[in-house]
């Protein structure tokens, strides 16, 4: 090492940076030059001499008895999780917090699968009616393109009336109808085709059956909800007491043209 | 009894752990506020924003490190606006060894040994008046290398800056006070100039 290359990481070494290697080496230097040497002198010098003159303060006695009494004081200050301790238990308790707040979070969990459950089976139930009809064959119980027939019909079989008006669209064509069970429920359905598709249109007497979150149009004073599960698309709405869906794999756009004509 | 017991465990661990660095923090908050009320509530708000958020603190590592973090940002939150700084000094008009080169030039001159004299001659408030002129960026870094000796790194993280910056503040600083210390030592015939 010589003068030059000390130069740069004197400062360095004054200040405790360097490694040991690097201070062996300018032990070494300094040993030949006196010039390095005094330079570093003055440099730990000028450092120990701020160090010296502006490390002699000290807090007073007052101040640090103060904080300790602050501290002390935050210390056993009852947090708001002891609070809810102290409500439920009658003594401040440092876990009630996070123990109230987790289950009402495993509460929130619970209560959205619940709701997100009971909105699958109607939706999926429904869905999955229609794929096994095309499956096994639409099991119809009545094959009529008579409106008025079939609603006589289903009116005898599960003592309501579906009401199927007469169609405005030629497109589709009645095929006729069955009944199905669903929970505890006798559920009328009814079958139409278009061209090759077909439709099942589910009419539930219960009218205190929720329709599921889903989308939401205005057809006039229709308010239909549509969705898709699996292959199908869903249409429901409620009308007259009664909840109707429609499922089918035709594209929505149709559902809801075929919705909103009934 | 288990909370108070609790309660009297983490005040005990504080006081072994942070306490004990209160005259450290005291010195770094005293040249930062540059006076006395500033400094001494600075100290009570860093130690009872350390207590409040004791339990982030890893036990194990450099406490008076976190202590300085703590109060390093609450001075630049409320003080930094309050505090008076004096004019930024050129930088450019910085010289290399500028103090110890004058003096080198002093005792070439003489017998005596002008550096001593001066080190040992500068009453205390008069060292602080020069420290305390430093601009802050500099002072900060100057005061937690020479006084608290901290590490590149650790001033670093105090800071929140690299360590670049911190070698170059301190660099300018060290000249900024060799500069001030000389002139001061002129005005007061401990050296010629």
């Amino acid at each position: 090492m010589d003068c030059k290359e000390l130069k740069p990481i004197l400062l360095e070494y004054v200040d405790g940076e360097r490694d040991a290697a690097t201070c062996q080496n300018f032990i070494e230097h300094t040993k030949s030059c006196p010039d390095c040497l005094n330079k570093y002198n003055f440099e730990v010098n000028f450092r120990g001499f701020f160090k010296n003159k502006l490390r002699s303060e000290t807090v007073s006695a007052d101040i640090k008895n103060r904080i300790k009494l602050q501290i002390e004081e935050l210390g056993s200050k009852v947090s708001w999780q002891e609070k809810i301790g102290l409500f439920f238990f009658g003594k401040p308790v440092a876990w009630a917090g996070p123990a109230v707040a987790g289950v009402l979070v495993v509460l929130l969990i619970l209560g959205y699968s619940f709701f997100k459950e009971k909105n699958h089976t109607i939706v999926a139930e429904l869905a999955e009616e229609h794929q096994e009809y095309l499956e096994k064959g639409f099991p119809l119980e009545i094959t009529s393109d008579n409106p008025q027939e079939v609603n006589a019909w289903f009116k005898e079989k599960v003592g309501y009336d579906p009401l199927i008006s007469s169609w405005a669209s030629k497109d589709f064509i009645l095929m006729g109808g069955m009944t199905i069970e669903m929970g505890q429920q006798k559920v009328a359905c009814i079958c139409l085709k278009k061209k090759d598709t077909w439709v099942s249109w589910f009419v539930l007497p219960d009218d205190k059956l929720q329709i599921p979150q889903i989308q939401k149009i205005q057809k006039g004073e229709k308010e239909l909800y549509f969705t898709q599960q699996d292959k199908f698309n869903l249409v429901l709405w409620k009308e007259k007491g009664r909840l109707f869906t429609l499922v089918s794999e035709l594209d929505l756009d149709e559902l809801i043209g075929l919705a909103s004509i009934t | 009894m288990l909370k108070l017991k609790k309660t009297q465990q983490k005040l005990s661990e504080f006081e072994k752990v942070a306490l004990v660095h209160i005259d450290s923090v005291y010195n770094v908050a005293l040249r930062m506020t540059k006076n006395k009320n500033d400094a001494e509530d600075l100290v009570q708000e860093t130690y009872l924003k350390a207590f409040r958020f004791f339990n982030k603190f890893q036990l194990g590592t450099n406490c008076k490190a976190w202590l300085l973090k703590i109060l390093t940002n609450l001075f630049n939150n409320r003080y930094r606006q309050r505090t008076k700084e004096p004019p930024l000094i050129s930088y450019e008009e910085m010289e290399e060894d500028f103090l110890y080169s004058r003096l080198l030039k002093e005792s070439g001159e003489a017998n005596e040994n002008p550096e001593q004299i001066l080190f040992s001659q500068i009453v205390e408030d008069d060292v602080k008046k020069v420290m305390d002129n430093l601009p802050e960026e500099f002072r900060m870094v100057v005061v937690l290398s020479f006084i608290e000796d901290c590490s590149y790194k650790e001033i670093a993280e105090i800071m929140d800056t690299n360590i670049g910056t911190v070698k170059s503040r301190l660099h300018r600083g060290r000249t900024m006070l060799q500069k001030a210390l000389y002139e001061y030592a002129k005005k007061r015939g401990l050296v010629k100039g």
